[in-house]
Formats: structure tokens, sequence, C-alpha cells
């Protein structure tokens, strides 16, 4: 049985960890590449790099900081925020990183997702959807979270999986930032949508909320604050879910 | 140079590169079939989808065979393993390099597709790689490998996946040792102990 995975997200402007976790071994805690091999250590079993660089210039930066990571980091991890094109994506993707996310791009767009699912198959294509609870159901929102689509969430999931997507990163923006537990309704209903795995985002605040998420469907959970503050360990979040029934990959 | 990496143009060569690296290896990436044929050890790493792997591996497959003549091993990593295999039905119906018997398919409906993340590697029969511990998957189709060449497998739900393969010198990886942490930089060092292929 495949293991529930646990995915710390490290936030990188112009090539440089903005939030990340205080390991008092790093030389340079600043530095991407060190803080994703800590968490590689602690036992993660993913990474995620999300860029909120503004400028195109850093967009090149991602990627020689992409290449970095591939040759140094042996654990598999993603890479998203911003990523506008699929030449944007193969450079990505070619540089080395396993999984590219499409967010905006993609909704404007959703041929993005087929391209890049076709170059580099679909387990690579990643579609990162930030959804907020309406009336019945959910929006999907755009421009990280700003923006309304008047999208419905289902229905845009099952069109990205159509279209290609591998793995679904699904974060809510009503429990995002809470650390009040993940969105766990919103999780049954978008996990039993679709056959893909679903990786639950927003609203970690102890161990106990990862193992929820797994029990209502989620196939992984990512977080960042928790672990970056140090109120959480990976190794704390594996023990309790194992626990509690879930296969964990641990001891890593 | 002790392994040489066959270079499919596409797929996640540096990762391969640099795990092969860090496992104590000095490799050389190589698009040269006559350089391949002599090669001490050769890697073949995964690429997008079958048939373009298939258009980009058709030309060494002449290489492959005389390699595995003279005993050198050979590892096939993820679609570097599914094209070794004779044929596969991503992008319709395509030939493959026919080294193992048996098809490459689409995973059945009713289970996670595509198969992402971490499982334990159960051995089923002796192979010199000692596949064991933690593996990460990545795919969508699996080798409908006969069991006279299935090492190690993985039940995903009610579904066994081939995660490694293997015949004389010819070795096939589903998952991803150049990601699998510990456990996969431990295969690496055990294929790259193998005996060199005879000159």
């Amino acid at each position: 049985m495949l293991t529930r995975r646990i995915i710390p997200c490290l936030d990188v402007k112009d090539g440089r960890v903005v939030k990340g976790v205080n390991f008092a071994a790093l030389r340079d805690a600043g530095d991407p590449l060190e803080q994703a091999r800590a968490y590689g250590a602690a036992g993660a079993d993913e990474v995620c790099f999300l860029d909120i660089s503004a400028s195109l210039e850093a967009r090149g930066t991602l990627v020689q900081l992409v290449e970095r990571v591939a040759r140094e980091l042996a654990i598999p991890f993603a890479v998203g925020g911003g990523v506008r094109s699929a030449a944007e994506a193969e450079a990505l993707l070619r540089a080395g990183a396993d999984k590219v996310s499409m967010n905006t791009a993609a909704l404007s767009d959703p041929s993005l997702i087929t391209a890049v699912a076709q170059m580099a198959g679909s387990q690579s294509a990643m579609v990162a959807i930030d959804a907020k609870a309406r009336g019945p159901g959910w929006e999907v929102r755009s421009h990280g979270g700003t923006r309304s689509t008047g999208r419905d969430l289902i229905d845009w999931l099952r069109e990205a999986v159509d279209r290609g997507a591998g793995e679904i990163l699904l974060t809510s923006i009503d429990h995002d930032g809470t650390r009040r537990g993940f969105a766990l309704e919103m999780l049954r209903v978008a996990t039993a949508a679709v056959p893909v795995p679903v990786i639950a985002s927003g609203g970690a605040g102890e161990a106990e909320h990862f193992a929820e998420a797994f029990a209502a469907g989620a196939a992984a959970a990512l977080a960042a604050s928790v672990f970056h503050f140090g109120s959480l360990s990976i190794g704390e979040v594996k023990e309790q879910c194992a626990a509690r029934g879930f296969p964990m990959r641990w001891p890593a | 140079m002790n392994v040489a990496v066959v270079d499919l143009g596409l797929g996640n060569l540096g990762s391969v590169l640099q795990a092969l690296v860090r496992a104590g290896a000095d490799p050389q990436l190589s698009d040269d079939p006559a350089a391949i044929a002599r090669a001490p050890r050769i890697v073949l790493p995964g690429v997008a989808a079958f048939g373009l792997g298939m258009e980009r591996a058709a030309r060494f497959k002449s290489a492959l065979q005389d390699a595995l003549a003279r005993g050198a091993p050979v590892l096939g990593i993820c679609l570097g393993m599914q094209i070794l295999f004779e044929e596969g039905e991503e992008d319709g119906k395509r030939e493959g390099l026919g080294l193992f018997p048996g098809r490459v398919t689409k995973l059945p409906a009713g289970v996670a597709i595509p198969h992402i993340g971490w499982q334990r590697l159960k051995s089923v029969s002796e192979s010199p790689l000692w596949p064991s511990g933690w593996a990460y998957f990545a795919h969508s189709y699996r080798c409908e490998a006969p069991a006279e060449v299935t090492r190690a497998i993985v039940e995903h739900g009610p579904v066994r996946i081939a995660a490694v393969v293997g015949r004389g010198t010819l070795h096939g990886v589903q998952y991803h040792p150049e990601k699998s942490a510990r456990d996969g930089e431990a295969l690496l060092r055990r294929f790259l102990a193998m005996p060199e292929g005879r000159r």
C-alpha cells in the first residue's frame, strides 16, 4: 500500500527562502537546498518549492536553483508559483524538477496542462487549486486566491484531470493560516471526484490534523508554517498518523 | 568512467547522473551507440512516454544487446525499464526493445492513477540488486512481467506492480532509486558493485 505523504512547502523569493525552518545545524538558513535537505533528513517524503518572486529575472534564478536542488536532493520535489507557459514548465522540468505545479495560468489556458503532461507524463503535471466555500460547494479562485473565477471546484478538478493533471494540490483559502485543521468536507468531495492523488493544503496546526486529512481521502498533506516555526516535527506527525493506522514511510 | 548513462535527450538525466555520483560512480552521459556497446555498465534513465522513449531508444538496441552479450550490467529506470519490454500501449501500440518478455499496460481503473508515492519493496525472488526498503514511484503504466523475471513487487490496492525485474545482467526498476533517499542509493551502489562487462 502507498504510504501517505507529508510535504513541507518552502516559499522562495529571488532564489532565497522567505519562511524557513530554524534547524540549528543550518549554515545558511536562507538557502532553499539546505532547507530541503534538512527536511529530507527529518523524514519529509517530498518537498514543494513555491516561488513568490515577481520579476522575470527571478525566474532565471529559479531554474538555476532547481538545477542545484535536482543534483543534491535524494527525494522528489515539486516547483510552482507563477508558471505561465509550457516553455517555463519545460525549463523547470529539464532543470530536474520532478513535478511542475500550475495554477492561474492553467485556469486561463487549460491546454497548458495537456502540454506539460505530454512533455513529461501526467505524474509531472500537478495542478494547484485554491478554493473557497460558497453557497453549496466551493469556488475556484485565481491569482493567489485574490480573484474570483466563478468556476465550481469539482467541475475544474474534473477538467484538469481530463486534460492530463496527474496530481492535485488543493488549498482551502478559508482554512489557510488558521491552524484549525484541513478543510475535510472539501477533501472528501474532491478525492471522491477524481482518481488522481489529492494533496491537502491549508489549515495544518496539529499532528492530528494530518490524520484527519488522510481519513478524508488525501494522499498527501502539505504544510508550511507549522514546520517552519518548529511547532511540529515531521517525525511527530508521522508517528501520530501511523498510530491512527495510516501507512507512513517511518522511520524514513 | 565506470558507467554510461544513455542520453535519450529527455527526462531527469541530471538527477540520475548526480545520484550515481553520490553512490560513488564516475558516470558519463553518452548518445553514441558504439561507446555504449563497449561500456563497463549502462544505465537507461526514464523519459516522458513510451512512444517518445522508443523513438529515441531504438537506435541503441543492438548496442545494448552487444553490451549484454559481454556480460555488462544494464539498469533501466522507470520508463527506461518499460521500454526494455516487448510492447507498450501508451500513445497507441508501440514496439519496445524486446529484451524482457511482456507488455506495458495502463494501470487498471479503480486504483489511484498515477501511482505516486512511497512503498516498501517486497522481494519475490533472488536478485543481485537485493531490492529492499523504501521506493518512490511515479507512473501510470506497469510492466506485465512474467514471474521468472520479477524480482520485487509492490501492491497498489489489488494491483500487483513489478517493481524490480532482472534476467542475467539485465535489470529494471519501475521506481526512482535516484529519488528514493538512502535505500535508493544503496540499490545503485549494489548495481555499481556488479562486475564490469568483458572487454
